[in-house]
């Protein structure tokens, strides 16, 4: 668990006044809400450490115990019981922090814990207040080969487990958003949201470009200059393909439909694009080679 | 239109201490779809999504309506600039291999 310098988070100075924290504060949700930066885990993680600083330094007893302890934190709570001792036994009042609740089950950090209890919003004139819960980030790998059609999987929460069904030919990268499956609310709030990101891993011979293939197929010279016919795989099966004679090297030709499904379009396909490479023939006999030269004279 | 998957405006309200004026703002703003069934109003789902996405940025980054609207064009475009960068990046990878 490290030290957090709330003032930096802020990019603010240790004798900042309230006002110029709020200030800094405001301009800084402002770039990293989660509404403005949707899909952005970094700028979320960001926007938790600006709100537990703020939560911290627009406290003035907090600030005063972070000021205090700062880099000490591990020690503040044995600092703290040692002064309440004190002053019980000197018949003076000693004042008692009060834990903060846990509101928004915001996650602030170990740090925070250990220095001010449960994380959370302070009910400071705000106890009436309802905000939605906590928006949550989750990923789920799948493989290229199981994304052609939809794919109904279980996940895991925690406390609970839900059954989702994820469309045909989302992409590696894409977010879905579950409404109502984040954080619980805040005073009778409404529930946060999952948001769950896909990581497509391609298991297959193909590159994929949105719901478009792409493959390179070797081609023997002689199929190439004289033409024929060539099996291919493809994600749905071996397809013939007829060669025109002096087909060039690097030729692409277009295999309309046998691409990627597109997400949430029925039967709505990419295409596959394969192009040849020209193999040439190693280790000639004599016999080719005398066949060659010849092959050559005539041209020349 | 079946009813059934739909919001009634007056009951959210109710239940989120909204106000009708907040929603018809919204709606004038075209930010959320009312429709208007046998003299109810009602909202979809994904639009009461909406309406807590704007309330957010009303409350929490004093951000206007107009300014909203504003941002949802530009979130919309750095979308689509997102996804037309990923598409040109693995593309490129297909002729850099």
């Amino acid at each position: 668990m490290d030290f957090i310098d709330y003032y930096k988070v802020l990019e603010i100075d240790s004798k900042a006044s309230q006002a110029d924290i709020k200030k800094a504060y405001r301009k800084l949700a402002r770039k990293l809400h989660p509404d403005l930066n949707p899909n952005d885990a970094e700028a979320q993680r960001k926007f938790q450490q600006i709100n537990e600083a703020n939560e911290v330094l627009s406290d003035p007893e907090k600030r005063k115990k972070y000021d205090t302890y700062g880099k000490d934190w591990e020690h503040a709570d044995a600092f703290e019981e040692a002064k309440r001792n004190q002053r019980s036994s000197s018949g003076g009042g000693g004042r008692r922090y009060t834990s903060s609740e846990n509101y928004g089950q915001q996650d602030f950090s170990d740090f925070f814990e250990s220095m001010f209890g449960g994380g959370g919003f302070n009910t400071g004139g705000r106890s009436t207040a309802q905000f939605k819960g906590q928006d949550l980030n989750a990923s789920l790998s799948l493989k290229l080969s199981q994304v052609l059609e939809d794919q109904k999987q279980t996940l895991d929460l925690g406390a609970k487990k839900i059954r989702i069904t994820i469309p045909a030919g989302v992409e590696d990268g894409q977010t879905i958003k579950i409404s109502g499956y984040g954080g619980a609310g805040v005073n009778g709030g409404p529930k946060g949201d999952l948001y769950l990101t896909f990581q497509v891993l391609n298991d297959t011979a193909f590159q994929r470009v949105g719901s478009d293939l792409y493959m390179t197929q070797t081609v023997d010279l002689y199929t190439a200059l004289l033409g024929g016919e060539i099996k291919i795989n493809t994600l749905t099966g071996k397809v013939k393909l007829t060669l025109k004679p002096e087909t060039q090297n690097d030729v692409k030709v277009k295999l309309k439909g046998k691409g990627m499904p597109v997400y949430k379009k029925k039967n709505v396909f990419g295409d596959l694009y394969v192009t040849y490479k020209v193999e040439m023939p190693t280790k000639l006999s004599d016999e080719e080679k005398t066949l060659f030269t010849q092959l050559s004279q005539l041209r020349n | 239109m079946e009813k059934e998957n739909l919001i009634l405006v007056s009951h959210y309200c109710q239940q989120t201490r909204t106000s009708l004026e907040f929603i018809e703002t919204l709606k004038d703003y075209g930010f959320i779809q009312v429709l208007l069934i046998e003299e109810h109003n009602y909202v979809q789902p994904q639009d009461i999504v909406e309406i807590e996405r704007v309330n957010r940025l009303q409350e929490e980054l004093g951000i206007n309506l107009e300014g909203i609207d504003a941002l949802n064009h530009m979130l919309r475009k750095v979308d689509h600039l997102e996804k037309e960068l990923k598409m040109l990046k693995d593309r490129l990878r297909i002729y850099e291999q």
